[in-house]
């Protein structure tokens, strides 16, 4: 009944289920500015005392989903969820089946999901997912960072953190001001602003999902293409790292 | 039907016995059967050929005699001469067989030994893995994509092993003997993961992890040791065991899937930036060089940029800790001033293997 008096943001992000680090990507989301719902079977513990608005319920069901917003809001995140000691195939499938419930509602929202064997992918894309995130395979390529670059991982940290409010990466759409302009003056405008521009991302248009082709380091002379993003570092936390520029 | 028994007993204890000798004295045997090849050439070239050729071609006929072929073999002029072709056809050729064999008994015992992770790494600067799961593979991966050698130290050889160039030694990663066997005293790094075994809750394998780490930690302090946690309440523990650098597997993941959320189209940048064994770019750390002591860091970042890489910042190491920590300034100001020891961080292009 706790969802009948849930007062859902728009625009909001949505946490599809809940695992051990469901807390700590909340907190994250929080952190950078983006309102929050979480569908979960019950109501974690952890958000007992929390003001999140919380929906229980099936987490691949369209009531519960519609409950949660799913139609309003901008981002799905679709959590791992593993229930006792289910295999991860099985794990997969189930997240895999939410993400097509959250699609099939709201084809236009951004989803990403986590899943734990990297085979499923071919699922998840004929599910037009947007993000597919291979757990053991991000924290693998973490570890071997932080063993083959002695001192890095607090760098790393920063990095990827934004609840630290220190430095973050970032992107942003490039605005319309800038079609045409070269990147060069871009990353300029960008570093006087205290910030460091990093690459540029370019949709690629022959992926019905919302699929961005990074460039890291650009040449200063290639011409800005709306739509673009740029990738930055901001330096410190602050309101405009979603917004347009 | 019991003494034809007792006699094959006998007969195999003797040859065990005689293998035993052998492998004893296998250094004396070579050397007298190179004596042997050496004083030959040496007085075929002298006696039958009257010291002209070369001594080289002296050894050739030589060799030849060994197995029966040649002129020298079957027509020697000098008394002494046959008397070569006597000791090499029979005990030159006896020595040739000895020798071989136990060569190759080393080599099958030297494989095997390998197969069944009983060596000794004689790898330097090398990294070593303590223990295996399923991440494992995958930070094998990229180790070996950032061009080092790697030691696994695992109880049991697991199957993907055998796919990857690295040392495997057998045995209970918190044993000093067995990381004394991986190399651990001219090891670089060692990376400790999280193993986990039915019945044991997160807590227990942390604890099983930071042994191992005070293991590495005492026989080799100056090592750089990485340590997988799953609970971060037991940093304490691990920070007591002098670990330089600890990895929450969870919070990483939860940052990163925060931030393809939050941060649309992230994603394929992060990925790209962790991993070195595509052919894309990676985070790079390097020791700042001492020819730029006491120079801007902006003269720096420009000639890295200039060289196609694009500086992130700097490190300088935390004085406070006992343990090898380092604080970083991202995208200092251009004026900063080098002081070493320093690193710099950096995106640069994988070699594309």
């Amino acid at each position: 009944m706790t969802a009948i008096f849930t007062d859902i943001p728009q625009g909001h992000t949505l946490i599809c289920g809940w695992n051990s680090h469901a807390l700590k990507v909340l907190r994250e989301l929080e952190a950078s500015g983006h309102p929050v719902a979480v569908v979960a079977r019950r109501r974690p513990e952890e958000l007992e005392n929390s003001a999140v608005p919380v929906v229980e319920g099936d987490v691949s069901d369209d009531e519960t989903l519609k409950r949660a917003g799913v139609e309003t809001a901008a981002a799905a995140v679709i959590l791992a969820e593993s229930a006792g000691s289910l295999p991860a195939d099985t794990v997969d499938a189930r997240s895999i089946l939410t993400a097509l419930a959250v699609k099939s509602l709201h084809p236009e929202i951004y989803s990403v999901l986590e899943i734990i064997n990297p085979e499923n992918e071919r699922h998840a894309q004929n599910a037009s997912i947007d993000n597919v995130v291979y757990c053991n395979r991000l924290i693998a390529n973490y570890i071997a960072l932080c063993a083959s670059q002695r001192g890095i991982s607090n760098f790393a940290n920063d990095l990827f953190s934004h609840s630290d409010n220190r430095s973050s990466l970032n992107t942003m759409d490039l605005d319309p001001k800038w079609q045409s302009r070269p990147i060069g003056e871009v990353f300029a405008a960008i570093r006087a602003q205290g910030d460091l521009p990093l690459g540029i991302m370019r949709r690629d248009d022959n992926d019905s999902r919302q699929v961005w082709r990074h460039e890291i380091n650009p040449a200063a002379g290639t011409k800005a293409e709306l739509p673009m993003k740029v990738i930055y570092i901001s330096c410190e936390k602050t309101e405009q790292n979603a917004g347009k520029r | 039907m019991a003494s034809n028994y007792s006699k094959k007993v006998k007969g195999l204890k003797r040859g065990a016995n005689m293998a035993g000798k052998l492998h004893k004295y296998f250094f004396w045997v070579l050397l007298g059967f190179l004596a042997l090849i050496s004083g030959s050439a040496y007085l075929y070239w002298k006696l039958e050929r009257g010291g002209e050729g070369s001594i080289f071609e002296a050894l050739w006929t030589v060799l030849f005699t060994l197995i029966g072929q040649g002129e020298f073999a079957n027509n020697p002029h000098t008394m002494i001469g046959r008397v070569i072709v006597f000791a090499l056809s029979i005990v030159g050729i006896s020595m040739l067989g000895v020798v071989l064999s136990e060569v190759l008994t080393r080599v099958m015992k030297y494989n095997l030994r390998n197969m069944l992770g009983l060596n000794a790494c004689r790898y330097e600067g090398h990294t070593i893995l303590c223990g295996w799961n399923n991440r494992a593979e995958l930070v094998l991966k990229e180790l070996i994509a950032s061009r080092q050698q790697v030691a696994v130290l695992v109880r049991s050889k697991p199957a993907e092993l055998s796919h990857y160039d690295v040392f495997f030694v057998a045995g209970e990663p918190t044993h000093e003997a067995r990381l004394i066997q991986a190399g651990i005293e001219k090891a670089e790094s060692a990376i400790v993961f999280a193993e986990p075994q039915p019945g044991l809750t997160n807590d227990d394998l942390d604890a099983r992890t930071v042994l191992t780490a005070l293991a590495v930690e005492s026989l080799r302090p100056e090592i750089y040791t990485v340590v997988e946690l799953l609970n971060p309440a037991n940093e304490r523990h691990a920070r007591r065991a002098c670990v330089d650098d600890i990895v929450y597997c969870e919070s990483t993941l939860a940052d990163i899937v925060a931030a393809c959320a939050s941060q649309q189209g992230i994603s394929s940048f992060i990925g790209d930036i962790l991993t070195y064994s595509d052919s894309g770019s990676a985070l790079r750390a390097a020791d700042i060089e001492p020819q730029w002591e006491g120079r801007a860091t902006g003269e720096l970042f420009a000639a890295m940029q200039g060289d196609g890489e694009l500086p992130l910042g700097i490190m300088t190491p935390d004085t406070s800790s006992g343990t090898e920590r380092w604080s970083h300034e991202i995208n200092p100001p251009a004026s900063r001033v080098v002081r070493l020891p320093m690193r710099v961080v950096f995106i640069s292009k994988n070699s594309g293997k």
